[in-house]
């Protein structure tokens, strides 16, 4: 096994930490339960969590098996070689006995070269069993055979149709080994011949699809469906890096085109692509209707089958997911919320001077300084005027600008830098601080977030974060509707959990483009749904174009909780420091 | 005083069960481990079975380590990394670049094999390249694991990409 100097996505984790939860060292820790939700959104780390698995429960290693497989390369099975058929002979409602039989044709009668002999049946070579590529037929011959009370010349059997012969009872059942990769095709197969019993009338184009799944080793890694064609963009959603494409032809049989060449799939034949150590696996099943099968007593009984199954995975959706393992206990947070209140839906109008709005931004500067009032200043210019009048009375505006954004996070955490009211367009703004130190990284190395303090405008070296209402700072023109109020206590927190992704943007990064620090703003803005709705960045001093595209790719996976009353627009500051790296 | 034999048979009959143990709780993890380093079944299985010697040589300490699996990762790829240092002073010719098919054009990343990369940089720079490429593990972790700053880790990844990058380009120059 050669490996190549590349990585997994900067998000994926390492190896050592599935070895360690997988070998039992990390129940029921942090590190356990970020690899778990990692595994339920990451396609990549769940096969590597299941390639690994299988080798420690003491299974074939799927990267091994599939080298040996392709050195090797034994024939495979055609698909007319899979599985054995079960007839169960029934009389009276007794069982009388069962039989196998392997794919090919039997007679069924009394007679004495009779495959199936029914001792006291009918006389004769009474009926002829078709077992081919997984399927049964059943032809009469010198007899008559009903299949679920109705006389038929010919019918598939499927495992829940009933046939009589003569005073016996038949079921078949097709009887598979543990489930292994299907007969694949690499060559255009002749046409099944037509005097076979098996199928009454040829497939219409209607009747066939082609199941498209991915998998590493005897690993499922994702699954789609195409019902009338596959297109290059299907297989690369499913994760898939080679291009592949199939189509409906005649008689329901697909046209494939890999990149080793094309090829016919009929029904119930497969093919697969493999690229390194996955397999794109393409099969085409049959629809029900497809197949001339006999009246079936039990029609209603697929639809009670799916009513029951949409039932039991609604029961099973509603109920939390827990293991034994698993740490899904609530983790006490302090309940502090700012709910940021929508501006006011009047447009903006310049206030005078000499009757300011109360709820200006220099009204608040205004109250939380009395000689400010004293003074009654002339409107600002602009919002940045404004919020530097601001940062200048910081000595005095800081405790009140503090109270009126988190006391919460200020009585649990101590002065928390200044928050800052910055001026609207004629309308409150008000924005908050994060306010957090959860920050794990900030030690040696690139120090990323290190000290996450509420606010950031104007404080050099500290980090920020700002959670922002409805009306933006930087003069992006939102919706009012969009205003919402989101905990962002939570907010920190998701940010807190994820900041090891950033890191790893930040840490790929430097092998190719040098390191350097700098400042990342990135906004996103959080939909009713939790997730990011939008994101882009808003200013970076980084020297490395890659960072930003990362660390946006990896922020639109992430998950928020739900902001209430609308859309909310986060904006965070990303610091990276990196003092004496090369 | 028993006799040797006796001590022998002793010692062998309790250090099979915890030998067995070890053997079949990890040696699925170290053999994994020693066949991606090494890129050779066999010494891959001899690797492994040095590997256990060794946990067994010093099984009480290896009792109460905090994570097993992280000290077989350190000891497994430390004597991975002496093997492939001994072949290539044997003078093993390995081929640096991987042959890979025709149509695909991949980096030169891609083409680089970490096995033989490793043969041809610095003894300090391997362990963290293997703890890099192989188990894909962050700056943070391999800081974890080998007790070194992660400016450190940061700074021998860098040099290690730069020498292969240099091996590599001497190779194509020959050519």
């Amino acid at each position: 096994m050669n490996v190549p100097l590349t990585r997994r996505s900067v998000e994926c984790v390492s190896d050592l930490t599935i070895d360690r939860w997988l070998l039992g060292e990390t129940p029921g820790s942090d590190e356990a339960r970020r690899l778990e939700q990692h595994m339920q959104r990451c396609a990549v780390c769940a096969a590597r969590l299941g390639s690994l698995r299988n080798l420690y429960s003491n299974q074939p290693d799927p990267v091994a098996t599939t080298t040996a497989r392709a050195l090797e390369a034994p024939p495979r099975p055609s698909p007319a070689e899979t599985g054995v058929l079960q007839v169960i002979v029934m009389r009276d409602g007794l069982l009388v006995g069962t039989e196998y039989f392997t794919p090919g044709r039997w007679v069924v009668g009394s007679a004495p070269g009779a495959d199936l002999t029914l001792i006291d049946g009918p006389l004769g070579r009474h009926a002829a069993l078709t077992f081919h590529a997984g399927t049964v037929g059943l032809e009469a011959r010198e007899g008559v055979v009903f299949v679920n009370g109705v006389r038929l010349q010919r019918a598939e059997v499927r495992p829940i149709d009933e046939v009589w012969v003569g005073p016996y009872a038949l079921r078949v059942r097709v009887i598979t080994e543990r489930w292994s990769w299907p007969a694949m095709v690499t060559q255009p197969l002749p046409a099944p011949p037509q005097a076979g019993p098996t199928i009454v009338e040829p497939p219409t184009p209607q009747d066939t699809r082609l199941e498209v799944s991915m998998w590493w080793g005897d690993t499922r890694v994702s699954t789609c469906c195409a019902t009338d064609r596959l297109t290059a963009g299907d297989v690369a959603a499913l994760g898939f890096e080679r291009p592949v494409l199939a189509s409906r032809g005649a008689l329901g049989r697909w046209d494939v085109t890999t990149p080793s060449g094309a090829l016919t799939l009929s029904l119930h034949e497969a093919t697969a692509v493999e690229h390194g150590t996955l397999k794109l696996l393409l099969k085409v099943t049959g629809a029900p209707a497809a197949l001339g099968r006999a009246p079936s007593r039990e029609r209603l009984f697929p639809a009670v089958l799916l009513s029951t199954l949409v039932a039991s995975a609604a029961l099973l959706v509603s109920m939390p997911e827990r293991t034994d393992d698993e740490d899904f206990s609530p983790r006490p947070l302090p309940a502090v919320t700012i709910h940021v209140t929508p501006p006011a839906p009047k447009p903006p109008t310049p206030q005078p001077a000499s009757a300011p709005d109360p709820t200006s931004p220099p009204a608040v500067a205004a109250k939380a300084s009395p000689r400010h009032q004293r003074a009654s200043p002339p409107p600002p210019k602009n919002r940045f005027e404004a919020l530097d009048r601001v940062m200048r009375s910081a000595t005095s505006a800081t405790a009140a600008l503090t109270k009126l954004g988190s006391p919460g996070a200020r009585s649990r955490r101590g002065p928390a830098g200044p928050l800052v009211a910055m001026p609207g367009v004629g309308a409150p703004l008000l924005a908050v601080g994060v306010g957090t130190h959860d920050s794990t990284v900030g030690r040696a190395g690139a120090r990323l977030g290190g000290d996450m303090r509420g606010g950031g405008y104007g404080r050099e070296g500290k980090v920020g974060g700002l959670v922002v209402g409805p009306v933006r700072p930087a003069g992006l023109s939102l919706p009012k509707k969009d205003g919402g109020h989101v905990d962002r206590d939570a907010v920190a927190k998701v940010i807190a959990e994820h900041l090891q992704e950033v890191q790893r943007c930040y840490e790929a990064s430097m092998l190719l483009e040098g390191s350097s620090g700098g400042r990342l703003l990135v906004e996103w803005t959080i939909a009713p749904s939790g997730a990011v709705a939008q994101a882009k960045v808003a200013s970076t001093s980084l020297k490395q174009a890659s960072v930003p595209q990362c660390v946006l790719t990896a922020l639109r996976r992430w998950a928020f909780p739900k902001p209430k009353g609308g859309n909310v627009v986060v904006s965070y500051p990303f610091v990276f420091q990196s003092s004496s790296f090369r | 005083m028993p006799g040797i034999p006796s001590l022998v048979s002793k010692a062998s009959v309790t250090a099979t069960p915890a030998a067995a143990d070890l053997y079949q709780r990890y040696g699925a993890l170290v053999l994994r481990r020693a066949r991606a380093l090494l890129n050779d079944e066999q010494a891959a299985r001899d690797a492994t079975h040095d590997v256990f010697v060794k946990v067994l040589s010093s099984l009480e300490a290896f009792r109460h380590e905090a994570s097993p699996v992280t000290w077989l990762y350190r000891a497994t790829t430390n004597h991975c990394l002496n093997v492939l240092r001994d072949q290539s002073r044997r003078g093993r010719v390995v081929p640096l670049l991987r042959a890979l098919p025709p149509d695909a054009a991949p980096s030169l990343d891609e083409r680089l094999s970490l096995t033989t990369v490793l043969a041809r940089v610095p003894d300090e720079l391997r362990e963290i390249a293997v703890y890099y490429y192989l188990d894909q593990m962050s700056h943070e972790e391999i800081a974890r694991l080998t007790g070194l700053s992660r400016r450190t880790i940061g700074n021998r990844l860098v040099e290690f990409h730069a020498a292969a990058k240099l091996a590599a380009d001497a190779k194509e120059a020959v050519r």
